[in-house]
């Protein structure tokens, strides 16, 4: 059951794999991969890191703020640079909400490096074989039912009021974890656990992210850009058969393909802001794909750009990602700061890597973790449409805990 | 001096009004449709879409910023006249393009609701209805008018008093059947790229269709709200019609206007 599944390839597969140097004591600031065999990524030696960059958005003028920082990712671009990071849902929601962000955690970092100096590492054996036998949900997580099930039917009710059609309400857990675990090892847990396409990990200044995400955020290859919002979920079953009928239930579902036609078109929306007028097309409709923990309904949506190469342009005009948000995008961002009351952080805003030719690869960063040195937090949550059920909707939330769970077992066996 | 073109003496000409902040909205393919689709009925030739984006962007980094923020938002007009002389017994020749802007007052968008009341006969079959042409001063004339009666604006009937539109926003009425409509072509409106926009979303959001019926004050009681829709204010809310209050209109729906009108900051 392990690996990903789907009935037809999607329709370009990212070139995801690369891997950055830091210094100090955390050798690897950043890398993404693996791919080949034995598992291998790209990586750059640390005498080659040009700069790093790290921001925090103010309380006040934070729109101001997110455009100056993709103004320096473009001029960083421009220089010749390529980049590696992530930009926080805050930064997104600054865009859009003006003084709803807060900068206490770094809303966007990024390492710059010539890419003629990449190279190809080895990624270690996973640090123990995982069991494939998921760990309990922590108590951190399972106490926030009630409260999410809560919320989740304030949502509803929002819904029925016609303030919304959909909202992305998530949870986070927090639980303990000492220390930093060596960034290749914490690669190979994440490909250990399931394979995904955005398997990455990113050492910044106060945070190191392990992402396990397996959806396209942005992909720019000259002037097309694509985008891979995934909505609707269903768990995986042992029984082959049972697990295919599954997929059928999720394929056929109107809940989830309701939840996935609406990020569709919110995508559409997104990228044509950026895009040659007319150019904006839905490539692939709801594709049933399996991971290990669970079946997804994945769609793509593809767009000629009407400034190629300009990374700060397209997230300007896209994050936080639409997956992760609802619709309509900007009020579905009030009601998820309103009932959320908390900032979402690296969780949900976009991971990944750029290069100066003004080819991009970034992830939405779901499934992903972030470490601090002390405590290990990540974020789960589900659509919330007309007809969802607060209690399933916690249960796909819980679902989708298992891998960031399972990478974190694996990393605590190998400590 | 240079004589005014002949469209704008004699009326061939039309036009789009956006907003524009370092690039344009995700409406921006309806306007240029419309545009050019508004010529041709008007017997205009085609406008010069190919350049026309070059040089709204030339245009607009000549012009000082007001905003002092490096990224003004600007209300934008694009107008496409006729050339020519102006006597109606010549051909119109050729085209004249126009852009006009200016930075975008902070309560010409998302504002609080509207009072309306119903104005007219100012709407009835003719040769470009439906086209939105520049010659818009009697639309214009019963704003005033609605102002002098105490309203905001006025909505603009045919003759047997079927409400077509605003002089300047599209009208999206819920009613009480929980369908959603807007005054058919029959009651002669302007095509409006927000209402095209805005049914084309609730369409692939699986909500239900924006039906084109006749409505007019026999069907007041079946109206729940109503809501104006155009490229500039995104949405705006109806409170009265005629002095009889009406519902919220869904905030979603607001909401999902303001998104497809508004351009997005690119610098």
């Amino acid at each position: 059951m392990r690996g990903r599944q789907t009935s037809s390839a999607p329709s370009s597969q990212p070139a995801w794999s690369w891997a950055m140097t830091g210094s100090g004591p955390r050798r690897w600031a950043a890398l993404g991969g693996p791919t080949g065999d034995p598992p291998q990524a790209l990586a750059v030696a640390a005498q080659h890191v040009a700069a790093q960059r790290c921001f925090h958005l103010p309380r006040a003028g934070s729109q101001a703020a997110a455009l100056e920082i993709f103004a320096q990712l473009d001029a960083d671009l421009r220089r010749g640079w390529a980049v590696a990071g992530f930009w926080s849902y805050e930064l997104g929601a600054a865009l859009e909400l003006p003084g709803y962000s807060v900068g206490a955690e770094g809303d966007a970092e990024w390492i710059c490096f010539d890419p003629k100096h990449l190279q190809r590492v080895v990624l270690p054996a996973p640090p123990q074989p995982w069991q494939r036998a998921f760990p309990p949900l922590p108590a951190d997580l399972a106490g926030q039912g009630p409260a999410y099930r809560r919320s989740a039917a304030e949502v509803l009710e929002k819904i029925r009021a016609g303030e919304v059609y959909q909202v992305n309400l998530t949870a986070q857990a927090a639980l303990p974890f000492g220390g930093w675990p060596d960034a290749l090892a914490a690669l190979a847990a994440v490909q250990a656990v399931q394979s995904v396409p955005y398997a990455a990990v990113f050492q910044g200044a106060r945070h190191q992210l392990i992402c396990g995400s397996m959806e396209r955020f942005l992909s720019v290859r000259g002037q097309q850009v694509s985008s891979r919002p995934i909505k609707g979920t269903a768990p995986r079953h042992a029984d082959p058969a049972q697990d295919a009928a599954q997929a059928q239930a999720l394929r056929q579902a109107p809940k989830e393909r309701a939840e996935n036609t609406m990020i569709v078109d919110m995508v559409r929306n997104d990228l044509q802001r950026a895009a040659v007028p007319g150019s904006v097309q839905v490539i692939e409709m709801l594709e049933t794909v399996g991971y290990a923990t669970l079946w997804h309904l994945e769609s793509e949506v593809a767009a000629q750009l009407a400034e190629p190469g300009q990374l700060g342009s397209l997230l300007r005009a896209t994050l936080p990602p639409a997956s992760v948000t609802g619709c309509p995008k900007i009020q579905a961002m009030r009601v998820i700061a309103q009932l959320e009351g908390r900032r979402r952080g690296p969780y949900c805003g976009a991971l990944g890597v750029a290069f100066p030719d003004g080819s991009a690869d970034l992830a939405v960063a779901i499934r992903t973790l972030w470490l601090d040195g002390q405590t290990a937090r990540f974020g789960v949550g589900a659509g919330l449409v007309a007809d969802s059920e607060p209690e399933a909707e916690w249960a796909e939330t819980c679902l989708k805990a298992q891998s960031p769970l399972a990478i974190l077992q694996l990393l605590r066996g190998g400590q | 001096m240079s004589e005014l073109p002949r469209g704008a003496q004699v009326g061939e000409g039309v036009y789009t009004t956006l907003l524009w902040q370092g690039g344009p909205p995700a409406t921006w393919p309806l306007h240029l449709a419309r545009l050019q689709r508004d010529a041709a009925q008007v017997g205009l030739p085609p406008p010069p879409l190919e350049t026309l984006r070059q040089q709204i962007d030339h245009y607009l980094t000549q012009c000082p910023d007001p905003s002092g923020q490096g990224e003004p938002l600007w209300r934008l007009r694009i107008r496409w006249w006729a050339d020519g002389g102006n006597s109606l017994a010549e051909p119109a020749v050729g085209g004249v393009l126009e852009l006009s802007a200016r930075a975008l007052a902070a309560d010409e968008r998302a504002a609080g609701p509207v009072r309306l009341v119903t104005a007219g006969p100012a709407r009835w079959p003719r040769r470009w209805a439906g086209a939105k042409i520049t010659s818009i001063g009697e639309d214009l004339a019963w704003r005033h008018w609605a102002l002098g009666q105490g309203a905001d604006d006025a909505v603009l009937c045919d003759a047997q008093g079927n409400w077509s539109e605003t002089p300047t926003a599209a009208l999206l009425l819920g009613l009480e059947d929980g369908r959603l409509a807007t005054p058919g072509p029959d009651s002669w409106p302007v095509r409006s790229t927000s209402l095209q926009a805005l049914a084309e979303r609730l369409r692939a959001l699986g909500q239900p269709a924006v039906a084109a019926v006749r409505l007019g004050p026999a069907d007041r009681a079946q109206v729940r709200w109503m809501l104006l829709l155009n490229a500039v204010i995104g949405a705006r809310p109806v409170a009265e019609l005629d002095g009889a209050r009406l519902q919220a209109p869904p905030l979603a729906l607001q909401q999902l206007a303001l998104e497809l009108t508004q351009p997005v900051a690119s610098k």
